[in-house]
């Protein structure tokens, strides 16, 4: 028995060695959730603008074209929930904050938990936790319960890589976000065509058709907003542009659902709906892909905002 | 709790470490604890759930006693009779009452005399096709008198709820597994290591195999009518992999733990995709439910004895029965039919046990004719599958239909899957093939050949498979005989 024990332990130490040494890697592995935390209370005094939202709004809107100090904390697949949680969580330090976009897209309020494993993912970046998941496993290792043991590999050979000149843009390096935004450079040709369009609406469509969230959704919206007007600031709902052929394959079901939900919360509210998503004036190279503008694209439509909101103001 | 979480890892060194080192000197305690340690596990998943296990457990072990002391035949019969009763009503309700409550309702409705299906809403309690399955085997078996019955309470509560077991099988005789509850149980380092090595090569087929193929699966069978028929027959081989994997794996998985606690299970898999024709491929598949179909259904009815004609009825119904064991679902009928139709030849032409020793014995590859056997019962199994894993048989039929369309080469584009997945998941097939077919002549793959290893190889194969586990444990699916 005892030299079974002896056996097991002399086998597992190596491995728990590397488990110990990748958790310490992973807490302390810079991301864009950190990034963006980090940024938002470094200037928090600054903010005068706050964006928030999923992907296309974090990509898409560069608060360095907005004439007023503008910051985004959008994030990839990130939901109203964290959108408000991370806005409330931090509004005590927003004092100069007047003015909130909220993106709505075309599968906003459909979901409140992150898919797959970034109600964790965020977590380790901004501390938030969402209500029904349980964090004590990803507490005790990121390696083996948070990330998993694939992704941890993925972003240590991407760390690696980086440190030796292989594609340092993959990698999120202190610093990397100017005022929360990080461009996505080119354009991913492959990605316009009509199976590309059709297999990513068939993801949101089917996340819309089974989501069950859409009233917890409403209630964080409904609570995001009274507390953003109870402090004077202005919210507005706002979408970015997608690309016009794109757009064509998007169910226009939906797509009026939306329109109504976004009247019925305006009028309910008294705020503007600043809807870019189908206005169909942007081209194929200033997207990335047919939902998310590049680096070029984000430049012409934080501009076209920045317009709007002085003309807003006036 | 599942074989493949935190939980169980948990749970099995903490039972572990109690029962060899507090428990070691009494059996009586060992046994206890095997047993609360088994409701605890059961209990994981529905505590409600128990009590079945409990009255199931009551019910056969009076009956036992009063076969034991009822001489008369007529009431010994009705004491079997209640047994059956009570575990087949568990079995039927639970499992079967929607589905013939539904197939009625269509049938008075084709008839021409409308009629409403009451359905209720029913919870499937885990493993209950397995372990009704055994402990009806104990009183089967002392009905026949071929086990006497036991006064030990604990011993036989324990046989019905061995954890390892307990709800996806091997579903063991009272014969092998009962007595071994009445013996002292002594540690063997070489025992041990043995369990250790089939847990960690059944997670390597769980985690690694079926898991990866699962998600490819699940895709090509919802959304197969926008796949050339080239994918849904990749889809159709992969699921074949994912329900190898996922129950074979589960079934290590089990023997392995068993084997830590001193007990012996019987191999429920013994490497079926390697079979040459399809009577093989039924003695190497699922053995343990097999040979209880055999020795309590296929045999009382007569057997291969008798007319041709009720040789092929006999055979229909312990495959169309065994079909049915698996689901309510006219698609595991049909599933039990066409493998049938396949043994029903082999059968006839007293060729059904030409294959009793394992392909390519002793030589490192198979002949030509074992071979193209070995692909054509492959390719006729895995054309059964669709059946198994289709929603209903529209599903299949349509799935069946579609697989005749564009059929050209390619690396399917999965959506949210990418090609990459499907290339590295075939590689990873075709290594566990490969490893499969070098110890298919022991009692699982990894069992005799890592052996003939030194030390520093063989802990470089476990941490390989270790490793390619903790990559891919993130991917955690439900075993699929779960839900049987």
């Amino acid at each position: 028995m005892k030299l079974l024990f002896k056996k097991i332990l002399v086998f597992i130490f190596p491995l728990f060695l590397l488990v110990v040494g990748m958790d310490f890697y992973l807490r302390n592995m810079n991301s864009l959730y950190k990034e963006k935390v980090r940024g938002l209370i470094a200037h928090a005094h600054e903010i005068e603008i706050l964006i928030l939202g999923n992907s296309h709004a974090g990509r898409g809107v560069d608060p360095n074209y907005f004439t007023d100090y503008t910051f985004n904390i959008a994030n990839v697949g990130q939901s109203i929930y964290f959108d408000k949680e991370l806005t409330l969580k931090n509004l005590k330090y927003l004092e100069n904050l007047k003015y909130v976009f909220i993106s709505l897209n075309y599968h906003s309020l459909y979901f409140s938990s992150q898919r797959g494993n970034r109600n964790i993912w965020s977590y380790y970046g901004n501390g938030i936790k969402y209500s029904s998941t349980s964090y004590y496993k990803a507490d005790i290792s990121p390696f083996l319960f948070g990330y998993g043991p694939r992704v941890s590999f993925s972003y240590l050979k991407k760390d690696i890589l980086a440190k030796v000149g292989i594609n340092p843009d993959e990698v999120v390096a202190m610093g990397t976000a100017i005022q929360g935004y990080v461009a996505l450079s080119g354009t991913e040709t492959n990605d316009f065509n009509n199976n590309s369009y059709t297999d990513r609406i068939n993801g949101f469509n089917k996340l819309i058709k089974t989501s069950t969230e859409k009233k917890i959704v409403m209630n964080e919206l409904n609570q995001l907003i009274t507390t953003l007007k109870e402090r004077s600031i202005t919210p507005i709902f706002l979408s970015t542009p997608t690309f016009k052929e794109y757009n064509i394959k998007l169910d226009s079901n939906i797509i009026n659902k939306n329109l109504i939900d976004a009247e019925n919360l305006c009028k309910k509210y008294n705020i503007e709906f600043w809807d870019y998503a189908i206005n169909n004036n942007f081209i194929e190279n200033e997207f990335f892909n047919p939902d998310h503008l590049n680096k070029k694209g984000a430049e012409r439509f934080s501009k076209m905002l920045d317009e709007r909101l002085k003309l807003y103001n006036n | 709790m599942i074989f493949n979480s935190i939980e169980f890892a948990i749970f099995l060194p903490v039972i572990y470490g109690l029962y060899w080192f507090l428990s070691n000197k009494n059996l009586k305690l060992q046994n206890l604890l095997l047993l609360s340690a088994s409701y605890f596990f059961y209990a994981c998943w529905d505590w409600r759930f128990l009590s079945l296990i409990v009255f199931s457990s009551i019910v056969d072990y009076i009956i036992g006693l009063k076969l034991s002391i009822t001489k008369n035949k007529r009431k010994r019969k009705i004491l079997l009779i209640t047994s059956i009763f009570v575990n087949i009503g568990f079995l039927g309700f639970f499992k079967y009452f929607n589905f013939f409550s539904e197939s009625f309702a269509q049938a008075f409705t084709l008839l021409g005399q409308p009629f409403e299906a009451s359905r209720l809403n029913i919870i499937l309690p885990v493993g209950i096709s397995f372990y009704t399955f055994q402990t009806l085997s104990y009183t089967i078996d002392v009905y026949r008198k071929k086990i006497a019955p036991t006064k030990d309470i604990i011993a036989f509560f324990s046989f019905v709820s061995f954890f390892p077991q307990l709800v996806a099988g091997p579903i063991e005789r009272a014969t092998n597994l009962l007595p071994q509850f009445y013996k002292k149980r002594k540690f063997d380092y070489l025992i041990a290591i043995d369990g250790l090595k089939q847990i960690l090569w059944g997670l390597f087929k769980k985690v690694v195999i079926a898991d990866n193929c699962a998600i490819i699966v699940n895709d090509i069978f919802i959304n197969y009518a926008s796949y050339s028929g080239s994918t849904l027959i990749l889809g159709a081989i992969f699921f074949a992999f994912q329900i190898y994997g996922d129950f074979s794996g589960y079934s290590d998985i089990a023997i392995g733990t068993a084997r830590l606690f001193g007990f012996n299970l019987m191999q429920n898999f013994a490497f079926p995709y390697f079979s040459r024709d399809i009577a093989e491929f039924w003695r190497r598949w699922h053995i343990s439910l097999s040979t209880w179909f055999r020795d309590y259904l296929y045999i009382p009815l007569g057997g291969s004895r008798g007319s041709t004609n009720k040789k092929i009825r006999n055979i229909f119904i312990i495959f169309i029965v065994s079909g049915f064991w698996h689901g309510a679902n006219w698609t595991f009928i049909i599933w039990g039919a066409l493998n049938a139709l396949y043994f029903i030849p082999l059968l006839l032409l007293n060729r059904n046990r030409a294959n009793l020793n394992v392909a390519g014995e002793g030589k490192v590859l198979p002949s030509i004719r074992e071979t193209a056997n070995i692909l054509i019962t492959f390719s006729l199994t895995v054309f059964a599958w669709i059946f198994f894993r289709a929603d209903s048989v529209t599903h299949a039929l349509s799935f069946i239909k579609h697989l005749f369309t564009n059929l050209y080469i390619e690396i399917p584009n999965i959506s949210g899957i990418g090609r990459k997945h499907i290339i590295i998941t075939c590689i990873l097939i075709l290594i566990f093939t490969i490893i499969e077919w070098m110890g298919r002549e022991g009692k699982y793959a990894i069992e005799k050949y890592s052996r003939k290893w030194n030390r520093g190889q063989r802990w470089g194969f476990y941490y390989f498979i270790l490793l390619a586990i903790l990559i891919y444990c993130k991917n955690q699916q439900e075993f699929i005989y779960f839900q049987f």
